[in-house]
């Protein structure tokens, strides 16, 4: 028996075995769908990848109930204590060569409980993992995906990526937007906090900072009152005067003004 | 039967989605992948101290002089609460959900910080070099303050030398008045 000092070499041992259990199983995987403590949202995706719409048997992947008859162990949940034996069991039962798809985040890495006292934290943990498939719940379309990369169909598009510092720094931000415009309009680090707690108290963080991101470039462009107020009301036309935006710029407004007011006297 | 299910059938025409040949779209908002722009990002870990899934960590080691950024995509459950705590809009989901990945190592993102030196003792600190500019920054376009030169330099240095500079100062206020140490 070959002793794989590196794991480089291990993985490369991995792979070719991968590959070589996807030659025997060719085109038709019988997949087996163990839920090992799952909250049954990964569930429903699996079964939406079933339907019509996304259809995985055209791939010649079914869903079998009986651990004798599966290639794949298609795993969900964070492995709970009391599941564990029987996802062993289930495994052992499963005829060599066979895969095994980690699905959902708690089924790659145990997910929000991933340190409960409760749970094994995530498949491989208990069994080797062939494929991972993250996603809370995954998009059927990425479980059609994963299983086409467990069958060597598709390639997998994710990589692992590490940054390091090289050149000097300098800060890119919203803020910083503003100050290097044209106009060289100064927006406050105060003024600029209120506008952004403001419009994420009303809007939230996704359409607060969308909404944002145009009020400080109305900003920047505005030079008067009289224009800022033109300018709002074209980023209102842009929401399509949306009456809940309207009373937000309305209140930002206010500030500005207030702060002008303020940093006169 | 079958008969009437072929013609009905044939009316409703294919609702099969080509998926791998052709991209799927997913909605505006869908969150998935969130993805780490490393340019506008200064390492303050607010993402790492949100993470419910703890699925975004970090780590601070003052002997290598770095501070260690990571996330996992397996853990995360792209909940979006990293886009939102973000003070420089640096981590945002994107709509990328093809996630699926052979080994767990392709699931990791890591970055490198640099930590910052103390101007005065050259000690390493706890906090890099871009959260010292944007701090700088910060200061720098506020509203007018008394003593920005000294605030711009004070950003540099170790709270040990600080504490040090605090208590020489208090030593010479309490000679002027004639108090002895």
């Amino acid at each position: 028996m070959k002793i794989l000092p590196f794991k480089n070499e291990a993985e490369k041992l991995r792979k070719s075995i991968l590959e070589k259990t996807m030659r025997v199983l060719g085109r038709s995987l019988y997949v087996l769908r163990v839920d090992t403590g799952s909250c049954n949202g990964c569930e429903i995706e699996i079964f939406a990848a079933l339907t019509p719409l996304f259809d995985v048997e055209r791939f010649g992947v079914r869903i079998v109930v009986s651990p004798r008859h599966a290639d794949a162990l298609m795993v969900t949940g964070p492995v709970t204590r009391q599941f564990k034996p029987v996802l062993v069991r289930a495994y052992n039962m499963a005829p060599d060569p066979k895969v095994v798809i980690a699905v959902g985040s708690c089924g790659c890495g145990g997910g929000i409980w991933y340190n409960s006292y409760a749970v094994y934290g995530g498949v491989d943990s208990v069994i080797p993992v062939d494929v991972y498939i993250p996603g809370c719940p995954p998009h059927p379309a990425a479980l059609l995906q994963g299983v086409l990369v467990a069958l060597g169909v598709l390639e997998q598009k994710i990589k692992k990526q590490t940054y390091r510092e090289k050149e000097e720094w300098s800060i890119k931000h919203p803020l910083t937007v503003v100050l290097s415009s044209s106009k060289g309009v100064r927006v406050p680090w105060e003024l600029y906090r209120e506008l952004d707690k403001t419009t994420r108290l009303y809007l939230g963080y996704v359409y607060g900072g969308q909404l944002l991101r145009d009020y400080l470039e109305a900003l920047s462009r505005a030079e008067s009152p009289e224009e800022l107020a033109q300018e709002t009301r074209e980023i209102v036309a842009r929401w399509n005067g949306d009456p809940r935006v309207e009373k937000v710029v309305e209140k930002l407004n206010e500030l500005v003004t207030e702060y002008m007011e303020a940093s006169v006297e | 039967m079958s008969l009437k299910l072929i013609g009905y059938s044939r009316k409703r025409g294919v609702v099969t989605h080509p998926y791998p040949k052709q991209p799927i779209e997913v909605d505006e908002h869908y969150r998935g992948k969130p993805e780490l722009e490393f340019e506008k990002c200064m390492g303050c870990g607010a993402c790492a101290n949100a993470c419910p899934a703890d699925a975004i960590t970090i780590e601070t080691l003052l002997e290598k002089g770095v501070r260690e950024w990571s996330i996992y995509y397996g853990r995360c459950i792209f909940c979006g609460r990293c886009q939102e705590v973000c003070p420089l809009t640096a981590i945002t989901l994107t709509q990328e959900f093809e996630l699926a990945a052979t080994s767990r190592e392709d699931l990791m993102v890591r970055a490198e910080f640099k930590l910052a030196a103390c101007s005065e003792c050259g000690a390493t600190m706890d906090i890099t070099e871009r959260q010292i500019a944007v701090a700088r920054a910060i200061l720098s376009c506020s509203r007018e303050l008394p003593d920005l030169e000294a605030l711009l330099e004070a950003a540099r240095v170790c709270s040990e030398c600080k504490r040090k500079s605090t208590a020489e100062k208090i030593i010479e206020a309490t000679k002027a008045y004639g108090g002895g140490v």
